[in-house]
């Protein structure tokens, strides 16, 4: 174990002056602040402990890690006592001894002593302290007063709580309001009395619990323990690999027994997490297993005919005939792949590479072409690169934090815990929102400003922002002629100072009173660092890509750019996103945002792939689904998404397939897509993924297998044996292989192998010959492209207006127990927090529909209708009605038009023109 | 609505939204031949010319001036 994987006890300290003094004999410098009990594990003395644990700041209570300071009276308690510069300090005397022994003494009387059967037997510092202290007596009977008798909680799906067990630590307590800055629990009574109990005095399900699982981790005893562990067992192995669901893409230890997964423990190490996680990472891993399944290929002449089990061989070879009957037939661009933003980097480069090698078309187009194309468009005309500009640790030099259209606690949870912490320190909270998200208020937390605009009206608000910002002159003048394209400012500083960009000019417009704009812009712009975070809210927008520059613009402005605490930063929807743009899953560019006609980036290619590529883009998912109802494309290979079900207009999407000749779908379900296939390829679960991930901070981080593939296939490996089939070899012996051949074709990734994230854990781009150990911060000294461009941002308004008939916007967003479309969530028992889609609709809206909480209603738009339930919400204005899209029963994109954003065709699945009305029940 | 049609309708609305949209200051058919250049495939940019002599009516001015300025 290292000395990083150890629990060292307290926090690390960051402090200027160090000190030195002197542990059982032994020297140590340490910073200022650092804890004895955190100098003494350096040194190797660790001294006992129960209330500690180095994730939560000291708190004193067990009295178990008492230690002799010389010159001084009494034994402190080590977690709690600074270490002082010439300190001598003793942790281990015949006083410490007694006192330690008398303490878990005490502990031991009031525990049951089934430790041999206890399900965290071996797994728990009660155990290993009473071991440590070398307590083999307990003097006192069990016939006292005690808690041998409490009542177990076994509400949460995931874990149980067995008050028996516990000592009071508050471990827990501490974990869910410092770590998880949800403060669900508490403790209630005093003295003897004491219990753990949630604040609401229900049981976990009922509380206000989120099953982050952080308390869980903390506890120091089987009180709160996973129910895998109960079930399974205590784990036996470990293997280090990336959490599949978010964009935070947290570092796990997959703990297992044999080839079982016992549990999943985020990693202390983890770059993105740092030893934190939420339900989705640490719990809802029990998907892989389920039995819906597929794990054999499977192909069938025409969707209507019934699926075919056949062998790897006979699949690929019906798959790749077919696709090259349909290019003789109907030309070479007849056929096209999308990449899977759920699927490693290196599953990813091969899919596309496969197109335009093997295929010898750029029809290549990913899945985040509807959710942040947008981003990767408007930060490469502005600051040169496709990418948010900070590491998730820069949010704690943030002084002011401006979230868009972003719901981080549900939809980036250990991202947006760190944000909690930040804002509970003092920071100022700016949310833009046509929902009050949870941030706008909850414990120990509020939004100085909540902008709740109209859907659709963001590149108003954020114009009318810089408006402020440029008239009241506090342009940061230094960084824009240092940093910036002076023309470009200038020209962009005569338009946004236009009367027509003024809070009160666009008050009606947005729904946002002027006075609150204002007071919003001088907070962002004279906080010192003014952070924008953001998210589909933003880029799924008619003017998405408008949007993202206008941010950008903003910050610039303002001088926001190029130092920790500052920056404009997307947050990616799946786990991938970022990885799978950056290898070239765009229909324009080569891996690393080279667009197709650079001469210099194709020639590259051609020698390295052996073939000669087209210099033109290829298309984009609309365009080919457009294309396919036309007859002119007719071949599709989709990795592991679902378009049948997450793509707007589902009526469109399902004609295009179905007017398809051969539909290719890898996936691990049989999803809706899979519907319209011809050939079913099954698909590997992130536990049998060999690879990388990148996160939304732009780190590479290792998923390795944990279990061998249940297809008997890596999903690269498929997709080779394709091309090869295609007559297009890829050899490649493994993952690490693929890795290098991205290194060798994409400066930002040079520096980048498996070998040297195994050995740093991660490294964020770009990582090369300039920034060897990656760059957590781009754009410090100069911008990608030199200097920033402000480009300008007039607000034109969506088509997609309320009307008489459709009187409502319906918007829509993510909930933190499900994850998209839910295939793999609703595989889990994450579905006891979220069972079904439901509409949230403002009380005087329903009221002037005659619906009341809880009733079936039906919700139409232009282009087709859908019913769910009804929730009367007050975090949504009149006008507005809101809903997710985790089941395909409710299937909300039944709903959503094929409007998209100008530049990306990024769909516009913000802002759909509905109108609700009671209905008598599911009816579907 | 045939899928020829269908697709036609759809170039129709992503061209004019592109002139509607390119930032203002520049020439506004310059900018969206550039945008459609760089993004749209050549049989896309192919049926946006065919529509632009025969039903030049459903387009924006800027985007039928585009139109002339594409490779
Ligand atoms: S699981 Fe997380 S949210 Fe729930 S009580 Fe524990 S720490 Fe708090
Ligand atoms: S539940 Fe565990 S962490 Fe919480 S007080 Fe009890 S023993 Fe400590
Ligand atoms: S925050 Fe995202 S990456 Fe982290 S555990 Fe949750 S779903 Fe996984
Ligand atoms: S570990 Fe220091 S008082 Fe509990």
């Amino acid at each position: 174990m290292t000395v990083y994987e150890r629990d060292l006890g307290t926090p690390a300290v960051s402090a200027e002056t160090q000190v030195s003094l002197t542990i059982d004999g032994m020297p140590i410098t340490v910073p200022e602040g650092t804890s004895i009990m955190r100098a003494a594990a350096l040194v190797n003395a660790a001294i006992p402990k129960l209330c500690a644990t180095d994730s939560l700041e000291a708190f004193g209570s067990c009295r178990l890690c008492l230690v002799e300071i010389e010159g001084r009276p009494g034994t402190p308690a080590s977690c709690t006592t600074p270490c002082q510069e010439g300190m001598t300090v003793n942790t281990q005397t015949p006083r410490l001894d007694k006192l330690r022994k008398g303490v878990m003494e005490l502990y031991i009387s009031d525990h049951p002593l089934d430790c041999l059967t206890c399900s965290a037997n071996g797994d728990c510092e009660l155990q290993d302290m009473a071991g440590a202290v070398g307590l083999r007596e307990v003097r006192y009977s069990d016939e006292g007063e005690n808690h041998l008798s409490a009542g177990k909680d076994e509400s949460n799906p995931y874990f149980t709580f067995d008050a028996s067990k516990c000592i009071v630590c508050s471990r827990c307590v501490r974990a869910c309001s410092e770590v998880q800055g949800t403060f669900a629990l508490t403790i209630a009574g005093r003295g003897f009395g004491s219990e753990v109990s949630t604040a609401k005095g229900t049981d976990f399900l009922a509380s206000d619990c989120v099953s982050c699982g952080a308390c869980v981790q903390a506890c120091p005893t089987a009180t709160l323990q996973e129910k895998s562990v109960i079930d399974r067992g205590v784990p036996s192995r470990k293997v280090k690999t990336t959490c599949a669901y978010c964009g935070v893409g947290c570092s796990f230890t997959a703990e297992l027994r044999g080839d079982e997964l016992v549990r999943m423990v985020p990693d202390k190490q983890g770059g993105a997490n740092a030893g934190h996680s939420c339900v989705k990472g640490r719990f809802a891993w029990g998907y892989a297993n389920h039995e819906d399944r597929i794990t054999e290929p499977m192909i069938r002449d025409s969707i209507d005919d019934e699926w075919r089990v056949v062998g790897w061989e006979e699949a690929i070879q019906f798959a790749a005939d077919r696709l090259k009957k349909i290019q003789a037939d109907h030309g070479i661009d007849a056929i096209g792949g999308i990449t899977s933003s759920r699927c490693t980097n290196e599953e990813v480069y091969v899919v596309q590479k496969m197109v335009r090698a093997a295929f010898g078309t750029n029809n290549v187009d990913t899945c985040a072409r509807v959710c942040h194309s947008p981003t990767g468009y408007g930060l490469k005309q502005t600051f040169g690169t496709s990418a948010g500009t900070q590491d998730f640790a820069s949010v704690q030099d943030a002084d002011a934090i401006l979230v868009i259209g972003a719901n981080p606690t549900d939809a980036h949870p250990v991202f947006g815990s760190r944000m909690k912490r930040r804002l509970r320190e003092g920071a100022e909270l700016i949310v833009i929102d046509p929902r009050a998200i949870d941030l706008v208020r909850s414990p120990h937390i509020g939004a100085q400003h909540h902008l709740q605009l109209r859907p659709g009206t963001n590149v108003a608000v954020v114009n009318a922002m810089a408006h402020v910002v440029v008239t009241e002159g506090w342009v940061a003048e230094e960084f824009v002629n240092e940093r910036c394209d002076v023309e470009s400012f200038k020209a962009w500083e005569r338009f946004i100072a236009l009367p027509e960009n003024s809070p009160e000019a666009l008050e009606e417009t947005t729904g946002v009173p002027a006075a609150a704009v204002r007071e919003a812009a001088e907070t962002y712009a004279k906080a010192g660092n003014g952070a924008i975070y953001y998210g589909l809210g933003v880029t799924e927008h008619s003017q998405g890509s408008t949007m993202v520059m206008a941010m950008a613009n903003l910050a610039m402005a303002t001088g926001n750019i190029g130092r920790p605490g500052v920056g404009v930063n997307p947050l990616r929807g799946q786990n991938n996103v970022q990885g799978s743009c950056d290898m070239g899953s765009f229909p324009h560019e080569f891996a690393g945002y080279r667009h197709v006609s650079d001469d210099s980036a194709r020639a590259l290619f051609d020698s390295a792939w052996g073939v000669s590529l087209r210099g033109e883009p290829g298309m984009r998912i609309p365009n080919m689904l457009d294309a396919a109802v036309a007859g002119k494309f007719r071949g599709l290979y989709v990795q592991g998404e679902d378009i049948a079900q997450s793509d707007p207009n589902i009526h469109h999407v399902e004609a295009a397939l179905k007017a398809m000749d051969c539909v290719i779908v890898q996936d691990l379900f049989l999803n809706e897509t899979a519907r319209f296939a011809h050939i079913f390829l099954p698909g590997t679960s992130f536990l049998e993924k060999d690879g990388t991930f990148t996160n939304a901070e732009r780190r590479i981080n290792r998923v390795r297998p944990v279990v061998p593939p249940l297809s008997g296939m890596s999903e690269w490996g498929v997709t080779c044996a394709i091309s090869e089939a295609m007559g297009y070899p890829m050899p490649y012996a493994d993952a690490a292989e693929i890795m290098d051949e991205i290194a060798a074709l994409t400066p930002t990734f040079a520096g980048v192998s498996f070998a040297l994230l195994d050995e740093v854990g991660s490294v964020q781009w770009p990582c090369n010959g300039e920034a060897p150990m990656g760059t957590p911060v781009m754009h410090e000294q100069r911008f990608v492209r030199g200097e920033g461009q402000f480009v300008t941002t007039p607000y034109v308004p969506t088509d997609e207006r309320s009307t008489r008939r459709y009187p409502l916007l319906l918007t829509t967003g993510r909930i933190l127990s499900q994850y998209n479309v839910g295939a793999q969530t609703r595989r889990t028992e994450n579905t006891v927090w979220h069972a079904e889609d439901i509409l949230d609709i403002h009380a005087a809206d329903a009221e002037a529909r005659g619906v009341a909480d809880g009733d079936w209603i039906e919700i139409s738009s232009r282009v087709g209708s859908t019913r769910m339930r009804a929730r009367l919400s007050d975090e949504i204005p009149a006008g507005v009605v809101y809903t997710t899209f985790h089941h395909p029963v409710s299937g909300t994109n039944v709903i959503t038009t094929d409007n998209s954003d100008w530049a990306t065709n990024c769909p516009e699945y913000k802002v759909t023109a509905v109108e609700v009305r009671p209905s008598m029940g599911a009816g579907l | 609505m045939s899928g020829v049609v269908e697709q036609d309708a759809r170039l129709v609305v992503m061209a004019n939204q592109i002139a509607n949209n390119v930032p203002v200051g520049g020439e506004v058919p310059q900018q969206v031949a550039d945008h459609i250049g760089k993004f749209w495939t050549g049989a896309m940019r192919a049926d946006l010319k065919r529509i632009a002599e025969h039903s030049s009516d459903q387009l924006r001015q800027e985007v039928v001036a585009a139109v002339a300025l594409l490779a």
